[in-house]
């Protein structure tokens, strides 16, 4: 290619690439990136709006909804938003009675948590997450705000109920268990029963319909549920921090309701601890020390089965476990304490674990390792210094034996070394406690056998294939050499007469031009033509890159083409020239 | 010799031969272009703002968007106080320049991102226009300052980048802001929107029907003079944006001659 050609198409192909690269540039999009602090930043204007402008923050709120946020947020976005949507719902309606105001009030209550996890996962997606907690701090004190203002709406419908015709006390705080509730109704109002429900589902729990009265008010006395009944009914998932909200309310003798108030009564959570042992052996006891804070009824499992009933006093309390009550598994096992509900306090669970350390068969080994097979096997003993047989069983890559040995009785183990000289075997023993008293031993080593028989073999094969075999020996490792050399020989069992047969081949059929050739071959230090190569081929593949200088080429070119001439043709090579190559050939190689 | 001289002409060819990729210019297809709103409002582009001077103001429209200041604006507010129409938008520094030029006093304050109205991009947001239907402004910044009379802005639940991360930071105000002046020139006026894509490509068809309410039925005249600076971009302009394709053809033969008789000579 010439320098012309080079530079038109390095011009053209510069201008299509230059084109083609100015047509590829462009803004990037910011379409798929969340800026998740943007969005904490919107939800607390939202909430802002919410907590201080009430109904009419609505309008900022609402496009809010449907924005385009990445997939993975979608769904808590819009439940977060609708969450607060139903808040402004709730305020906007005027037709609903006390009791689904009260009822609504709760179940928006219930779903303000989504705009809390909504906020903890956008604070773990914003690039500055100080500001993000910054924001997620004022949208939880809005949200507080905003939760206070629900409350304040369910006291005020509550309140609202209250006709004159009952006096409850009034307590601060929660109630505890089982605690009284005093309901003082105008002896001649038509209420007739007082009841408790749960919120926000309505769900009756106790009902009292008798009363004491006097000449001018009749006295209620309500129990609030204790924690046992609570469980019973399955209510511990509605508690709120260990707190249960309830309504009370008083039916009146057409069938109707007045809700009087909302009560809360608090459960507590047995403070229970367990201390366990970290291992023990088989067989031995197992000591459980358990501390609590009360008296309650416990049941101890190990690894799900129970195992033992016990009432537990506040202090230190010890279980103990013999191993007749229960087999452990070697290895760790997992227990746990769980105590009933009482008046005042849930059930409760602990758990810890414990691991059993086997008892093993008193079984001694003898094996040395590396091992010597001096007659192609090794030796294993095995003593059982213990009173009961036991079962072995020893096995190996070569090797599967199994014997049974009383107490105090020796075995000796022969086991084959296998077929090299130098090998490494896996051995492995089991051993079997017949009578159930210890635990299988299971002993697994790697073993280095060095075998003398095989060793002796082996150097008399080599001694052989040295000595006697070494003629043809060689022969084949040099036919293997020049296969390696990628000289295309048929190895058709050892061909070694063919170098020998075809030595007086290089030479050529009688042409003393092609002696001169080879001549000049020799003096260069270029090895020869091989015998299946042509002379052509020869300068080719292996004179061309060793031969130095265009001068010396072009001459020894010339030298085999009279060879070539005087091998060949009829009128054989011009004497001449061939001498003047000669001289020329000898010139040059003189002058390196 | 010879082929280095076939080697440009096939080069001009080249360039010629495809879209520019200059943001702004009537002939780039891609999302920065103004290829559709050159051929749907039939437009013409003007390589030289001294061209104005020629143009009847009153029943025109000038669409002028540009990356650079170039300093002298003169015949472009001529264009308005004759009656003429000016619809301006580009980059900041361009942007500023122009309402400091005009006399108010207006500094950029940060790009203006919008999560609520947006298509689907928060770089392209919605513009609340003071008349005709909303507009679609893509990478949109706003300025503070006494600005006069304003004809846009963000909704109130964009924000303003004030250090131009990508992204919200604390400090940063969420709210509605200016993204557009309506300023009365003489006879005409100049409307200067906060953005550097408006007509583009990207966001023509948003905005198509407030453009037909702002042109008002005049001749739209597009402004290409900083296209016009690069001879190449001229020289396209040239054989293009007249539409005249006898040049082009006259010189697609004489390459495609020049081509030919090198190939013989070589064979």
């Amino acid at each position: 290619m010439r320098w012309g050609d080079l530079l038109f198409l390095a011009l053209v192909i510069a201008t299509l690439l230059n084109s083609m690269i100015l047509n590829a540039v462009s803004h990037a999009s910011g379409a798929d990136r969340a800026d998740c602090l943007y969005l904490l930043a919107l939800l607390d204007l939202a909430l802002n709006f919410a907590v201080e402008s009430g109904p009419s923050g609505e309008g900022f709120l609402a496009p809010l909804v449907n924005i385009s946020v990445p997939g993975e947020f979608k769904g808590l976005h819009v439940e977060a938003y609708s969450a607060i949507l139903n808040y402004y719902a709730l305020l906007k309606e005027t037709n609903l009675s006390l009791a689904n105001t009260i009822s609504r009030a709760y179940r928006v209550l219930s779903i303000l948590s989504s705009v809390r996890d909504y906020t903890n996962k956008l604070v773990k997606c914003s690039h500055n997450l100080d500001s993000a907690r910054t924001l997620s701090a004022l949208i939880n004190l809005k949200l507080n705000s905003l939760e206070e203002k629900l409350y304040e709406l369910i006291e005020a419908s509550y309140q609202a109920s209250a006709t004159g015709m009952y006096y409850t006390e009034l307590r601060e705080g929660a109630y505890d268990p089982g605690e009284l509730v005093r309901v003082y109704t105008r002896r001649d109002s038509s209420i007739v029963a007082v009841e408790i429900y749960t919120l926000p589902d309505f769900v009756k729990l106790i009902e009292v319909s008798s009363s004491s009265c006097n000449d001018t008010y009749c006295l209620f006395e309500v129990a609030t549920p204790v924690a046992s009944y609570i469980e019973q009914r399955d209510l511990t998932k509605t508690l709120n921090n260990g707190v249960l909200t309830m309504a009370l309310a008083l039916r009146l003798t057409n069938g109707s309701y007045v809700l009087a108030r909302s009560i809360k009564v608090r459960y507590e959570t047995p403070t229970i601890q367990l201390n366990l042992p970290s291992s023990v052996k088989r067989g031995e006891q197992l000591k459980v020390l358990i501390l609590s804070d009360g008296f309650y009824y416990s049941e101890l499992y190990i690894s799900g089965a129970l195992i033992e009933r016990a009432p537990l006093r506040p202090g230190k309390n010890e279980i103990t476990i013999d191993p007749s009550q229960y087999r452990y598994k070697p290895g760790l096992n997992a227990v746990k304490v769980c105590v009933s509900a009482t008046t005042k306090t849930l059930s409760h669970c602990v758990s810890g674990a414990f691991s059993v350390e086997p008892i093993l068969p008193p079984v001694n080994t003898i094996l040395v390792s590396p091992a010597i097979a001096w007659y192609g096997h090794f030796t294993l003993v095995i003593t059982n210094e213990g009173h009961t047989s036991v079962q072995v069983v020893v096995s190996s890559s070569f090797t599967h034996k199994e014997l049974r040995l009383e107490g105090g009785q020796v075995a000796q183990f022969n086991i084959f070394g296998g077929f090299l000289p130098f090998q490494g075997q896996n051995l492995r023993v089991v051993v079997t406690d017949t009578s159930g008293e210890y635990d299988t031993l299971l002993l697994e080593r790697e073993i280095f056998v060095v075998n003398v028989p095989c060793i002796l073999a082996t150097i008399l094969v080599a001694t052989t294939l040295s000595t006697v075999a070494s003629k043809y020996e060689r022969a084949l490792l040099l036919q293997l050499a020049r296969v390696w050399e990628r000289e295309r020989l048929r190895l058709s069992g050892v061909e070694i007469r063919a170098r020998y047969a075809l030595r007086s081949y290089p030479r050529g059929l009688g042409s003393h031009v092609a002696s001169l050739y080879y001549d000049l071959l020799e003096r260069l230090k270029v090895r020869p033509p091989l015998p299946h190569e042509t002379l052509r081929e020869h300068f080719k593949n292996s004179f061309w890159l060793l031969v130095r200088g265009q001068k010396l080429k072009e001459l020894l070119w010339r030298m085999l083409l009279a060879a070539e001439m005087d091998m060949y043709s009829s009128r054989g090579a011009d004497q001449t020239e061939v001498s003047e190559v000669y001289r020329g050939v000898l010139e040059v190689a003189g002058e390196k | 010799m010879l082929v280095l001289a076939l080697g440009v002409l096939i080069s001009l060819t080249i360039i010629l031969s495809m879209p520019s990729a200059k943001q702004h210019s009537v002939l780039n297809s891609s999302p920065t272009g103004l290829s559709r709103a050159y051929n749907v409002l039939e437009a013409s582009p003007v390589h030289s703002i001294n061209e104005l001077a020629s143009l009847s103001a009153s029943s025109a429209v000038l669409i002028s968007a540009r990356t650079n200041y170039s300093g002298n604006l003169n015949s472009l507010f001529e264009f308005a106080r004759n009656g003429g129409v000016i619809i301006a938008y580009g980059s900041p520094s361009f942007v500023s320049e122009l309402v400091s030029s005009l006399g108010l006093r207006g500094g950029l304050l940060g790009r203006v991102r919008d999560a609520v109205f947006n298509i689907g991009d928060m770089n392209y947001i919605l513009a609340n226009a003071s008349s005709c239907s909303d507009l679609v402004l893509g990478y949109a910044y706003t300025l503070q300052g006494d600005l006069g009379d304003i004809f846009a802005r963000s909704s109130e639940y964009s924000y303003v980048d004030l250090n131009d991360n990508g992204y919200y930071d604390l400090n940063e105000p969420i709210g509605s802001y200016p993204l557009g002046l309506d300023i009365r020139l003489g006879n005409g006026r100049v409307i200067i929107l906060f953005a550097e894509t408006l007509l583009e490509n990207a966001v023509f068809d948003y905005n198509l029907e407030a453009i037909r309410c702002l042109t008002g039925g005049r001749h739209v005249i597009i402004d290409q003079t900083e296209i016009a600076r690069d001879p190449l971009e001229l020289i396209r302009l040239l054989v293009y944006g007249r539409k005249e394709s006898l040049t082009y053809v006259v010189i697609l033969l004489i390459v495609g001659l020049g081509m030919v008789a090198y190939i013989a000579r070589r064979a």
